[in-house]
């Protein structure tokens, strides 16, 4: 009908293409709340560990993070607030930023810091788990 | 996503150029805020950690300046700033639920958050025997153990 009046080649399937929801975000909303309840647990053993740690020397902040428990407290709390954090910062990019080239670069750019900071801090707590002391 | 042609003029989407911050918006966006400032915190913790972690002498380093007066203040800020940031991410997610969705639950459940972060932190600095300004003081403890040993 209206194909007639503005005497177009483009399909009206072409037009409706590319307006309806995105089909993501709901992915985004709930590994967001998800994270959030993660870090409950994983906070508290962060501020235990300062709290535990806030005295002691190199060696016994060294076994302290070598035991197994720690280790794995220490790369989960790593992964799960990176993660959260990453989903954070873009929502806020994505709000505030209105250059397209400019939001895209920044959301990319923090993914990526974030994965190689991630995976620098991975490999420190395992070496020190890794690492043979006394 | 479809891309609407937008100029720059326009106001961002939570729209802080437009609106007055009632206490719900301004609980909102101090979130907002306090998320931005804990990212910066977590990227310095742990790039820390990884320095720290190096050898015995960067370890000193850093935890001499730690234990510096304002370093130390600055922390149990933090600190306050993790509890209030906590309290308010479990806010949204029993939003998400359909909880608390008005606004006199709004501004309780804020209150509460506030509420629970302030007591947290005293909570947690009363356990820590003070705080770590303490320590600073504990430096010039032996003095008073001497004298005590004297009388």
């Amino acid at each position: 009908m209206s194909a007639k009046k503005n005497q177009t080649i483009q399909t009206p399937l072409a037009k409706a293409k590319g307006l309806g929801s995105a089909h993501e975000g709901v992915h985004h909303w709930l590994m967001h709340k998800v994270t959030t309840l993660m870090n409950i647990p994983l906070v508290a053993w962060l501020l235990y560990t300062v709290f535990h740690l806030k005295e002691a020397n190199y060696t016994e902040f060294t076994t302290y993070m070598a035991q197994p428990f720690h280790s794995i407290a220490a790369i989960l709390f790593v992964m799960v607030t990176l993660y959260h954090m990453a989903l954070e910062l873009q929502v806020v990019y994505e709000d505030y930023i209105s250059c397209r080239i400019l939001r895209m670069f920044k959301v990319w750019g923090m993914k990526i810091f974030f994965f190689v900071l991630g995976v620098a801090t991975i490999f420190t707590i395992l070496s020190l788990g890794f690492t043979v002391t006394g | 996503m479809s891309e609407v042609k937008s100029t720059p003029e326009r106001p961002l989407s939570p729209h802080l150029q437009v609106y007055r911050l009632p206490y719900n918006a301004l609980m909102s966006i101090s979130g907002r805020g306090v998320g931005i400032i804990l990212s910066v915190v977590l990227m310095v913790l742990l790039g820390g950690f990884i320095y720290v972690a190096q050898n015995a002498e960067n370890y000193d380093q850093v935890m001499a300046l730690l234990k510096l007066p304002y370093v130390s203040w600055g922390l149990w800020g933090l600190v306050f700033l993790t509890f209030f940031y906590l309290g308010n991410g479990i806010r949204h997610v029993l939003w998400d639920i359909g909880i608390g969705l008005n606004q006199k639950a709004g501004i309780a459940s804020g209150n509460i958050v506030l509420l629970l972060a302030t007591i947290l932190t005293l909570v947690l600095w009363q356990f820590s025997c003070g705080c770590w300004s303490a320590q600073v003081r504990d430096q010039d403890a032996p003095v008073q153990e001497e004298v005590e040993n004297v009388r």
